[in-house]
């Protein structure tokens, strides 16, 4: 096996970060200071661009289809990829944090806070066609602010160990062996 | 007396702990050998290292420096498992009996791990996997910043 290191030239306070490719190759996205979000040629490491939003970022999204989401405490507002004054305000639904694109929707935006999941769908140019939500049986956690998606799309879970299902139906609370 | 001696060297003559076995599945270890009945059987080490295990360890002491040593004390007990979180690229096994006053030592077996990559000496504060490209970002955190640094493995 060969291995090959590759050094940027900035420095950046990460908040959070995504890969993805929005019609521009590959690239990673970067939120620093929860004031600007870079865009970083994935192959290169090259800075493509710094964008400023109006509102502080503390978790962002994208979903390969040049929109992003952001979200600050109980706000989040969607941009398009390099028309990035474009923005799109969605209006607060209790307190949520967690952020991501569905794999097996497209332009599903979901979000889980610690009383309610929430899935936003929206049209190619990031207007919100349709919001569901389901209560937060666990509700475990004021800050759930990592969520993964399974590749499938099928599961959902964040930092707070609690799974969703992509009907947004709670599955499970996993529970640690060691705790 | 003596013939007690002679039955015993017989005995050991005969012991052959060259069936030791290990094979590799992901970080777990699948280590097996030929079944024993030996009637002065006390117990049996497995020692682990990333280097060549010396001929003159104490098969009774289980600390020693980056090798590691399960006693095993069951003689029945010929297959076995055991987990391994490499910090090496090469992992040494070895089984030595210890039979009353007699060690016998099995064949050493000398396993490769092509898969343990070290990274030179750059710190790791932050790692971020790209699944399509297979590539992970690493990000070393510098007098309150972050740098990011691509760390690519190909085949």
């Amino acid at each position: 096996m060969k291995s090959t290191i590759l050094d940027s030239d900035f420095y950046i306070k990460l908040n959070k970060s995504a890969f993805g490719n929005n019609g521009f190759g590959d690239e990673l996205y970067l939120v620093t200071g929860e004031t600007s979000i870079l865009t970083v040629d994935a192959n290169t490491l090259e800075l493509k661009n710094t964008f400023t939003p109006t509102r502080k970022v503390k978790e962002m999204a994208t979903n390969n289809n040049e929109i992003f989401a952001t979200s600050y405490e109980r706000k989040v507002k969607l941009y398009q990829r390099y028309d990035f004054n474009n923005e799109f305000d969605l209006a607060p639904y209790g307190n949520n944090y967690g952020l991501e694109f569905s794999n097996d929707v497209t332009n599903r935006l979901i979000q889980i806070g610690k009383t309610e999941i929430h899935a936003y769908d929206l049209n190619d140019l990031g207007v919100l066609l349709n919001h569901s939500f389901q209560f937060n049986p666990y509700q475990t956690n004021w800050v759930n602010n990592n969520l993964i998606m399974s590749p499938s799309g099928k599961y959902i879970a964040n930092n707070s160990k609690e799974v969703f299902d992509s009907n947004l139906n709670p599955i499970a609370k996993l529970e640690s062996p060691y705790s | 007396m003596s013939s007690k001696k002679s039955y015993q060297n017989q005995n050991l003559a005969s012991i052959n702990l060259n069936e030791f076995q290990v094979t590799k599945e992901g970080n777990r270890y699948h280590c097996s050998r030929n079944a024993l009945n030996i009637a002065t059987f006390q117990n049996y080490t497995l020692y682990i290292s990333d280097k060549p295990i010396p001929g003159n360890i104490d098969p009774k002491s289980s600390v020693w420096l980056d090798i590691s040593a399960n006693i095993i004390v069951d003689q029945n007990i010929n297959k076995f498992d055991t987990l391994i979180y490499e910090l090496s690229t090469n992992l040494y096994f070895q089984l030595k009996l210890n039979i009353s006053k007699s060690i016998i030592k099995s064949n050493m077996i000398h396993i490769e791990n092509e898969n343990l990559h070290f990274l030179n000496n750059f710190p790791v504060d932050e790692v971020l996997y790209f699944p399509e490209r297979q590539t992970l970002y690493f990000m070393e955190f510098l007098e309150k910043n972050y740098h990011p640094i691509i760390y690519q493995v190909k085949k």
